[in-house]
């Protein structure tokens, strides 16, 4: 008996000294990602001390390919369709900018009947971009509802891509030069249509998810992001609106013909989560106002396209060139060497930019609010990585 | 040394334009040129945007006196361009900024030049804290060392990536 | 807003969908319509027509087996290559045409803008689906074949939502 109570006493001594707790052991090291259980084609490191993220090590790279490198062998159209990879569901946007740069080497300007055309495809594949991203942010908080209906209504704009461009995410609609194609027959007023039902689906958006208290208690005053340290950070797009710097590359620098139109930078002084999901919708609204407008203001007739050769030869310089996409500005940065084909292409993505607030954000808070605060962000993993 | 290297190849490469200027250019340049005189040089100078040249023993210098005295307080991208043919890399940083609302639409390129064979420059993470992942890719893509940078390590690349900055011109893509 | 009304008008937006029109169609049933017969390019006004790009068409009376759509495609996906066919065209004196590997072509359309004889352009059908690799590879006289398409549907709105209809 009495070896047996000394076992125990044994056992209770090396027990203790298991779990007697050290620094170390406090913390405990957790991986998210890359197998897209909520974090995109993206791993990040987190280390939990209890229920709260102590350090945040992000670790971009898995769906890499190196597109910079890819423009230095192939002509300024063939650099088209692989352009608009990173970001399909805003494929427009990611190809006007690109666009905007050739045509600024080469000296040329587009018919005025395609800047509108190019203007009014950019905005309908921001709103696609903008309900596409939607989706996943109310899947992740646990609201499938949010999923679905996004889901299905980003078919109104898809459908409406379609018949502009031909296809239904990869568009190569924007090119040096203007765009690909005319408007077809009867467009107009079915994309009148469909935007206009779809600014009516936004009221719903809010009622059922904006509104709703349990998305309020989970996402406000969660992951403050203060105005001095957005702009330290060099943040942009929505995540820099959220923080009050009403700044939108359409706005402060307009490109093509958005010096026409009216239309106001939404942006709000919360700071924190809710603020960074709301103003996308906010967004949406306007670029809803900015596609009537864009629909009114039209040309009737005219060129669409100023003609390039396939093997246009650009002036050497370089030129930088950006407009706002649906994750803030997207700029490139085109050396040429007066060869068809650019010396170097640098692509400053709004994803890239807003990956630095990552760990900022996130440490210090508690692992719950991970997924509100890491979708805020409007982090396209693809984009980043290029 | 490294700075008569830059004035002679530039005009290889890059054209100096001057186009009709504005205002806000204009007012820049001039007071960059007055501080720092023949240290700065200027590259382009067109509506909204502008690319100053300097030594790499100067871009702190620089990039502090523009973040003081003019409001950029962002860097949109931090990125290096290859010249085998000058044995240099470009380094440029595009600044921006959200404070000072005159310079919204403006993005001036600070651009410094540094030796291939062996590239190193200053960070510029103390004085723009947005250029930490640029300057770490800039590192893995082109092989420049930044010197007071925390990581200059691997961050989009694979892991075992064992050969030579993929940016530089003499990595050529298989089969092309 | 309190949390009750909050909540009420939550689930008011989500039941109003019981009486709302289904939004989705029945694929193989139902197909979509598209504006025109695919996408073309008008090479005299350098401006495409408007269409949907599904799989190419080729005129084999147009072609002069120039290759501009496969120096087109080197760079984009590679997946045009020229092959020997067994026809006497006047124009063509080469007798080559395109031959296009559909699990390269990424339908950008590219190709189609290239071409300044209208020999080749896009149709609407998009179901191109094999048991085997090879059998995407389309060769010259597959291409010329034009297809059936007859999509149906349409988005429509109505007072009870947005619905794909005839």
């Amino acid at each position: 008996m009495s070896s047996l109570e000394e076992k125990i006493d044994e056992a209770k001594k090396l027990s203790l000294q298991i779990t007697k707790e050290t620094e170390d052991d406090r913390l405990m090291t957790l991986s998210v990602g890359p197998q897209h259980p909520g974090s995109g084609h993206f791993r990040f490191t987190i280390k939990v001390d209890g229920d709260y993220i102590v350090f945040v090590d992000p670790d971009p790279g898995y769906v890499h390919r190196g597109h910079e490198k890819m423009c230095e062998y192939r002509n300024h159209f063939q650099n088209i369709p692989h352009l608009e990879r990173p970001v399909i569901h805003d494929s427009c946007n990611i190809t006007y900018a690109y666009s905007l740069a050739v045509e600024d080497l080469v000296g040329i300007t587009v018919p005025r009947r395609g800047q509108f055309i190019r203007a009014l495809a950019s905005e309908l594949s921001r709103l696609s971009y903008t309900l596409y991203w939607l989706a996943i942010y109310g899947i992740f908080l646990g609201h499938s509802t949010m999923f679905m209906w996004p889901a299905g209504d980003r078919e109104l704009l898809i459908d409406l891509l379609e018949r502009l461009s031909g296809a239904r995410v990869t568009n190569a609609f924007n090119i040096p030069g203007g765009v690909r194609n005319d408007i077809p027959y009867n467009f107009k007023e079915k994309c009148l249509a469909q935007v206009n039902y779809f600014e009516t689906r936004l009221k719903e958006y809010e009622d059922i998810f904006y509104n709703n208290p349990l998305l309020r208690q989970r996402t406000e005053g969660v992951g403050i992001l203060t105005k001095e340290d957005a702009i330290k950070l060099g943040v942009t797009g929505s995540v820099l609106r959220a923080s009050g710097v009403p700044f939108d590359v359409r706005k402060v620098e307009p490109y093509d013909v958005y010096d026409e139109i009216e239309f106001n930078v939404q942006y709000m002084k919360t700071c924190d989560s809710f603020a960074r999901a709301y103003v996308p919708v906010l967004d949406m609204r306007e670029s809803c106002h900015i596609i009537r407008q864009l629909l009114d203001k039209m040309p009737d007739s005219g060129d669409v396209r100023e003609k390039l050769q396939f093997n246009i030869k650009s002036s050497p310089g370089e030129t930088y060139k950006r407009v706002e996409s649906g994750r803030g500005a997207l700029g490139y940065h085109v050396v040429s060497d007066g060869t068809p084909r650019p010396y170097r292409v640098k692509a400053s993505v709004g994803s890239f930019r807003n990956l630095l607030a990552l760990p900022f954000l996130l440490t210090g808070s508690k692992l719950g609010d991970m997924p509100a605060i890491y979708w805020s962000l409007n982090y396209w993993p693809v984009e980043a990585d290029r | 040394m490294e700075k008569t290297n830059t004035e002679n190849n530039q005009t290889n490469l890059i054209e100096v334009k001057e186009e009709k200027s504005n205002l806000l250019s204009s007012s820049l340049i001039n007071s960059i040129t007055t501080n720092f005189g023949d240290q700065v040089k200027l590259v382009y100078k067109k509506e909204n945007r502008s690319k100053i040249m300097v030594s790499p023993e100067n871009l702190v210098e620089t990039a502090l006196y523009l973040r003081n005295n003019h409001g950029f307080d962002h860097a949109e991208s931090a990125s290096g361009t290859d010249y085998p043919a000058d044995n240099q890399i470009e380094i440029n940083y595009h600044l921006g900024s959200y404070s000072n609302t005159d310079y919204y639409p403006y993005i001036l390129v600070l651009s410094t030049r540094v030796d291939r064979t062996d590239p190193k420059s200053n960070s510029l993470i103390n004085i723009f804290p947005s250029v930490e992942y640029h300057e770490r890719e800039t590192y893995e893509m082109l092989g420049v060392f930044f010197l007071g940078h925390p990581r200059n390590e691997r961050f989009i690349l694979p892991e075992d990536w064992a050969d030579m900055p993929p940016l530089r011109k003499d990595f050529r893509i298989k089969g092309r | 807003m309190n949390t009750a009304t909050g909540f009420i008008k939550a689930l008011e937006s989500g039941t109003k969908h019981i009486v709302l029109k289904r939004f989705t169609f029945r694929y193989p049933q139902e197909k979509l319509k598209f504006v025109g017969d695919g996408y073309q390019f008008d090479p005299k006004k350098g401006v495409g027509i408007a269409g949907t790009r599904g799989r190419h068409i080729l005129f084999h009376d147009k072609c002069t087996g120039c290759q501009l759509c496969a120096i087109a495609c080197e760079g984009i996906a590679e997946a045009i290559t020229m092959v020997k066919v067994d026809e006497q065209w006047k124009q063509n004196k080469k007798s080559i045409m395109p031959q296009i590997d559909y699990g390269k072509c990424v339908f950008c359309g590219l190709c189609v803008d290239a071409c300044p004889f209208y020999a080749l352009y896009m149709t609407n059908d998009y179901e191109l689906s094999s048991f085997t690799k090879s059998h995407l590879i389309y060769t010259p006289a597959q291409l010329a074949v034009k297809p059936k398409y007859d999509g149906e549907v349409e988005i429509k709105i109505g007072s009870r939502g947005a619905y794909h209809g005839r």
